[in-house]
């Protein structure tokens, strides 16, 4: 039963992603890109790392890839208004400098 | 063949390859956004190929390349944003 769940939260966690990159690569704009960027950071990690809790249950490895998968989704936002704001610098929607 | 090695298969051909036609291609801009999601698609697939081949120990990559990643990425968005003015 838990082999079960398990295996349907890593095929909703790789369908996510595999969906998301596809989507990415058919957009044209970065802050439309951004968002699918989103789904595999916040979204397709998180599952995984609750496919592999279920699989293992709780022990150093499934706390190993909750850490790992918990980094991802943390610095995802990070990088993406990183991201957003140079693409608004290179596209003049901001100064170069702001803000200061 | 697991669920983990099927999944770990999709992921290569289904994510990683679009995210790599993504950093290919186009602007500088959205280059690094393929960059970033070949990052973030390449730490799910070692996640899930550590539990596919049954090897924990190896989870020190992943853990290694999205603290690489994070660090690689805002020194690239830096460099970016000041070499055309």
């Amino acid at each position: 039963m838990s082999n079960a769940a398990a295996d349907v939260l890593l095929a909703l966690g790789v369908g996510l992603v595999v969906l998301a990159s596809l989507a990415a690569l058919r957009s044209r704009s970065v802050f439309r890109r951004l968002h699918y960027l989103t789904v595999v950071t916040s979204l397709a990690g998180p599952l995984v790392a609750v496919a592999v809790l279920v699989a293992d249950g709780f022990g150093l490895t499934a706390l190993s890839v909750v850490v790992i998968l918990v980094l991802l989704a943390v610095t995802g936002p990070v990088l993406s208004a990183a991201t957003g704001r140079l693409n608004a610098q290179r596209e003049h929607v901001i100064e170069v400098d702001s803000p200061e | 063949m697991t669920p983990w090695l099927i999944a770990a298969g999709v992921l290569m051909v289904g994510g990683l390859v679009p995210a790599m036609a993504l950093a290919y291609r186009g602007p500088a801009e959205h280059r690094l956004l393929g960059m970033e999601l070949a990052g973030a698609t390449a730490v799910i697939l070692l996640v899930v190929l550590c539990q596919a081949l049954d090897q924990p120990g190896y989870l020190i990559v992943p853990l290694v390349l999205v603290l690489l990643s994070f660090a690689g990425t805002l020194v690239f968005t830096r460099l970016l944003g000041t070499r055309d003015e």
